[in-house]
């Protein structure tokens, strides 16, 4: 190796130190410590009891495990596809919209920026079920509406439209994915007698994909780890209808003090993650559509 | 109203002589002279801070060479924050403690029991408000004779508080001592609701801390059997309790829903809009309505068929065994439970009940501060027949949360309270079954 090689390592390094130091105390650290915990019990001040493999063990016996599961995969499953839907609809539109384009965006993006505390609030006030503006709406058609965050029927489907109406951000990133089509290639199509729906499904959703899988892996991300909404609106209930996963890893720990089981739970949560960016990923491959490597 | 408060500290001062005749006084400097620093934390509001600041002010005028060092913690951290400085080795000498803690800190306090006893705290006429021995237990339930780790530092109940313009208004006469909730309460709530914007009562349909907790105990109930550790929310006499409640606001449309609550105002808040006509108060939310539009008063809660039972729930401190300075600590206590902290915490705000009963009864608590209800007297006296609602009990966050949540289903009109209960009998038993 040549000293100015070598030189240019260490100058790599030292640069990238900050980051390297910050990722290893705050991130990778603690990481490691929660895996260490998730082997003990631990409730936060008396020594570390050893528990091997137990608290994992648990898990599988415990109601709220398998209930915060299943809340958080049906919204991902739900509430996600819905706004990749939404998101792109509302991109179509907008782009289209030749007059005041940067105004309608601004509007659909305002929610994305509003913070997550002072929406909940906000939304805890539309969906009331006496004097909310959903229900009011609903009641201008005759339909009484449903009771929402108060029903345990209703209360998922309440915070899931809080989550669509967020699909600003989304939003912007198919507005970018859609302004970077190709005109030509739309415009030999509509020559060669392609329809709107046509050059939509063959040209513009394809050359979309790479956007929509990245969406979906950010939402997925971000649906596991779904927590301000519930926290303030709430509290998991009723009847645990809105026990989201992380919701109850923050409940285990820090109002049970069962910290070491707590630390299993974001193991197995991380592990999901994982797994679910690992399938999309793997899946991508037969459905997304990358322009340079088909060139 | 300064010299009010001056006047009161005074008073309390004398009120206090013989019991600091029968003990250390009040406040006064424990040995030696060497400097002494006494970090207590705690959580709460400016009123709370600036009691806390006051007491302290106080406690090192007495004792010139301790410098009290406050920590004021947000509630919703306090606990981790506190388990975090005794997992890294610096514990606070004095602490505000909490349900939570109370579990997590076993054999880390020091014990009071002597120290109390030695000043009358127990002394039944004067001392203690017989409830607050079940509050300061380590395991929920009192022991006559058992040692305790805790020391009270401001006391609350629960009262009936009514709109006198809305019964004016209605014509209903106001309530009496002698209302019980089946008769006299249930009439008034119904003539005093109209559909759809006032509601006759609100406030009962809270989680199991407060006056949901004590309303079992009215019919005979409780949501535990102190002497099995045995769950007892299924008990003809519970359910019997919750049924009431349930139909007062379903079957009567005299008590607002949740969702109604959310929208007109909440549960103070709709007392003091007017909107609820009677509201189960918190005598720590009544400095809040001092300066309400309309009149208005309070009263004993009514009788169920066992008489009338109000909750008991009250703030707690503690020494740390950690400190060096555990003598200063509990003299400090002290000082808060006595008429100079109380004159801070209780007397000047209207925010707590003094703990000790001869601060208590003082005319200047019993009138209460510029603002408070003619009938201020009845927050003193409703706590001589009060039960804790919250007791310890093991898997104690655990448990709160499946009562809570069966509760919501019955203020929700999802589940009658016998189906709420039964479903959660079994879960509930296992997790006291597990033990402390």
């Amino acid at each position: 190796m040549t000293p100015i090689k070598r030189q240019e390592i260490v100058s790599a390094y030292v640069f990238t130190a900050p980051w390297l130091i910050g990722f290893l105390v705050f991130l990778a650290g603690p990481m490691a410590g929660a895996v260490l915990l998730s082997l003990y019990e631990w409730n936060g001040i008396t020594a570390l009891r050893w528990r091997g493999l137990a608290n994992y063990a648990r898990a599988f016996g415990d109601f709220d495990f398998w209930q915060s599961l299943r809340v958080t995969s049906s919204f991902v499953f739900t509430a996600l596809p819905s706004r990749v839907v939404v998101a792109l609809a509302l991109a179509l539109l907008v782009n289209r919209i030749r007059t005041c384009q940067n105004l309608f965006s601004t509007i659909i993006y305002i929610p994305a920026v509003i913070p997550g505390v002072a929406l909940a609030i906000l939304f805890a006030r539309v969906l009331n079920p006496e004097v909310g503006l959903l229900n009011r709406f609903l009641e201008l058609f005759g339909i009484e509406g449903p009771g929402w965050l108060f029903s345990p029927q209703w209360a998922l489907p309440g915070l899931g439209l809080m989550f669509l109406w967020q699909s600003g951000a989304a939003m912007i990133l198919y507005i970018i994915g859609l302004e970077a089509i190709p005109k030509e290639l739309l415009e030999a199509a509509a020559i060669d007698g392609a329809g709107a729906w046509r050059r939509f499904r063959r040209i513009t959703l394809p050359l979309l994909t790479p956007i929509i899988l990245f969406n979906l892996i950010v939402g997925v991300i971000g649906n596991f780890q779904y927590f301000a909404p519930v926290f303030v609106m709430t509290q998991g209930g009723p009847n645990k209808a809105t026990l989201f996963f992380v919701f109850n890893v923050y409940r285990t720990a820090f109002e049970y003090f069962e910290f070491g089981y707590a630390s299993a739970l974001t193991v197995v949560l991380f592990f999901l993650i994982a797994l679910m960016t690992f399938g999309l990923l793997r899946s991508s491959r037969s459905w997304v559509f990358y322009r340079g490597a088909a060139e | 109203m300064h010299r009010n408060v001056l006047l009161t500290l005074a008073a309390g001062l004398l009120a206090a002589l013989p019991l600091a005749a029968a003990g250390s006084e009040e406040g006064a400097a424990a040995a030696g002279d060497e400097p002494v620093k006494l970090v207590t934390t705690f959580w709460g509001g400016a009123v709370k801070a600036d009691a806390f600041q006051n007491s302290a002010d106080a406690y090192t005028e007495k004792n010139p060479n301790v410098t009290i060092e406050l920590i004021n913690i947000p509630g919703n951290e306090y606990t981790n924050k506190l388990l975090a400085m005794v997992a890294a080795g610096t514990p606070p000498d004095v602490i505000n403690i909490n349900s939570g803690l109370t579990l997590q800190l076993d054999g880390m306090l020091v014990e009071l029991t002597d120290k109390m006893s030695d000043l009358g705290y127990f002394d039944e006429q004067r001392g203690l408000y017989p409830g607050w021995f079940s509050l300061l237990s380590s395991d929920g339930f009192y022991n006559r004779g058992e040692s305790l780790y805790q020391a009270p530092l401001g006391t609350g109940t629960t009262i009936l508080a009514y709109n006198q313009r809305l019964f004016d208004e209605a014509g209903v006469a106001y309530p009496t001592a002698d209302w019980t909730w089946e008769g006299e309460f249930l009439e008034a709530a119904k003539k005093l609701s109209e559909p759809e914007n006032q509601w006759g009562a609100n406030g009962l349909n809270r989680g199991r801390f407060g006056i949901t907790g004590s309303m079992p105990a009215a019919w005979g109930g409780a949501f535990y059997d102190a002497n099995t550790m045995t769950f007892t929310g299924d008990s003809p006499e519970t359910l019997a309790a919750l049924q009431f409640m349930q139909d007062l606001i379903y079957e009567h449309h005299a008590h607002p829903t949740p969702a109604e609550q959310e929208a007109f105002g909440g549960q103070v808040g709709m007392f003091e809009n007017g909107s609820a006509a009677m509201y189960m108060l918190h005598t720590f939310e009544m400095p809040t309505i001092y300066d309400m539009q309309d009149p208005w008063d309070i009263q004993f809660l009514p009788h169920g068929p066992e008489g009338s039972w109000a909750p008991l729930y009250g703030g707690r401190l503690a020494v740390m065994a950690s400190s060096k300075h555990q003598e200063h600590g509990w003299e400090f206590i002290n000082l808060i439970n006595g008429p100079v902290g109380q004159g801070y915490f209780s007397i000047s705000s209207g925010f707590n009940n003094p703990p000790l009963q001869h601060v208590a009864n003082t005319d200047e608590f019993r009138d209460g501060p510029e603002g408070a209800p003619a009938n201020n007297w009845i927050r003193v006296d409703a706590l001589k027949q009060a039960v804790v609602t919250e007791p310890i009990v093991p898997n104690v966050g655990r448990v709160s949360t499946l009562i809570n949540d069966q509760l919501a289903l019955i203020w929700q009109d999802e589940a009658t309270p016998e189906e709420a209960m039964l479903a959660i009998k079994e879960q509930v038993q296992e997790l006291l079954d597990e033990g402390f």
